[in-house]
């Protein structure tokens, strides 16, 4: 993995936080390991600082239609934020099959099981994800019920962006991929910290 | 011949992208104003009538806490004010201004969800007070709901489209 070269790429000051999301997200993969009952493994992690306009270009443009869970953050004042993993939709209906033990290609629409199971994939990853975050910073975290979604990427994504936006106009984006020993799938997660000032 | 209406693939149009907390005003005839992908963010056009101008602001945030170097398009009490004093720059008159809006919906809708934002009815609400105190109500709106929508003005005619990811643009 390259995630020790990334970060030596990354400013100094930035290096607790892009470390500290990398392992988050490893720990967030193993989450998704025991919910499939299978080994899921990190392939590969970028871990990249982006400018939060240019996000929706990552996903095909803001009119591409992408896939995305949406977590939010609980935690004292300070600690709220979002955690948003976009997939783009034949990706993430391969996650379904990966999880659902189908045959590979079988969803092809996000219907109530499909939602559900990515749901869950949203409740399992923020879990994970946070009680590392918690584990590590001392902070109580936690995931609200996850939120799935199909819709054009600068729609799903414009009022998490906009919560970045309100305090900085860069943002940290980890794109992963992730899989079993015969399938692979990528996702990108966003982990949002969220500044009391766009709470109220 | 058979004659095929392409909006994009028209040459004699422009297009002008408005991005998050850009905004534009132009009276070229052939520009068409757009903002693509808006889900909590609001698109508020602005056209005078008479004049041909048209504007757009793609508004991010309802309100603008004054952080230095932050862009006042980006935030409903700012930016709306901003867009009608461009407006007027270039030569518009209120009495000819139509002001139509789109966006504002909420997307992360789950249950037990509690959504602490509520970034797009903030966005919403705060336009509209803004707009009342200047003495205008938008002629159109298509607003809410939990659905993305792309928004263009055609400048030539003072049409504005919304489209969504599963429909077909059209005409509010």
């Amino acid at each position: 993995m390259d995630l020790e070269k990334e970060i030596q790429e990354i400013d100094f000051a930035d290096i607790n936080m892009a470390g500290l999301f990398g392992e988050g997200v490893n720990n967030a993969i193993e989450g998704l390991s025991q919910m499939a009952g299978r080994e899921v493994k990190v392939v590969s992690m970028d871990i990249k600082k982006v400018l939060v306009k240019d996000i929706p270009d990552l996903f095909g443009g803001p009119e591409a239609l992408i896939i995305a869970i949406y977590v939010e953050i609980f935690g004292k004042a300070n600690a709220n934020g979002h955690m948003v993993v976009v997939y783009k939709p034949e990706v993430a209906f391969g996650l379904v099959d990966l999880l659902l033990d189908q045959q590979n290609g079988s969803t092809t629409e996000l219907n109530d099981m499909e939602n559900s199971t990515l749901g869950e994939v949203g409740n399992i990853m923020g879990s994970f994800f946070l009680n590392y975050l918690s584990d590590t910073t001392g902070q109580r975290l936690k995931p609200s019920p996850p939120a799935v979604m199909m819709d054009m990427a600068g729609a799903v994504l414009d009022s998490t962006l906009a919560n970045i936006l309100a305090y900085s106009d860069e943002t940290y984006i980890v794109d992963t991929v992730f899989g079993t020993k015969d399938r692979q799938v990528s996702g990108t997660f966003m982990i949002i910290p969220n500044p009391s000032l766009e709470a109220g | 011949m058979a004659v095929i209406f392409s909006e994009t693939a028209a040459p004699e149009q422009e297009l002008h992208v408005v991005g998050m907390g850009d905004l534009i005003v132009t009276d070229s005839p052939d520009a068409v104003l757009s903002c693509i992908g808006l889900g909590s963010c609001v698109a508020v056009c602005a056209y005078d009538k008479r004049e041909k101008i048209g504007g757009m602001a793609h508004i991010v945030l309802p309100q603008n806490y004054g952080i230095p170097g932050k862009s006042e398009a980006k935030y409903a009490d700012t930016a709306v004010p901003l867009l009608l004093n461009e407006m007027t720059k270039k030569g518009c008159i209120k009495r000819w201004l139509v002001i139509k809006i789109a966006g504002g919906a909420q997307m992360t809708l789950s249950p037990g969800l509690r959504d602490t934002f509520k970034t797009g009815e903030r966005n919403l609400e705060q336009i509209i007070s803004v707009l009342r105190r200047e003495n205008i109500t938008p002629e159109a709106a298509d607003t809410g709901g939990s659905i993305g929508r792309t928004v263009k003005m055609y400048v030539r005619t003072g049409q504005v489209t919304v489209k969504t990811a599963y429909g077909s643009a059209r005409e509010i």
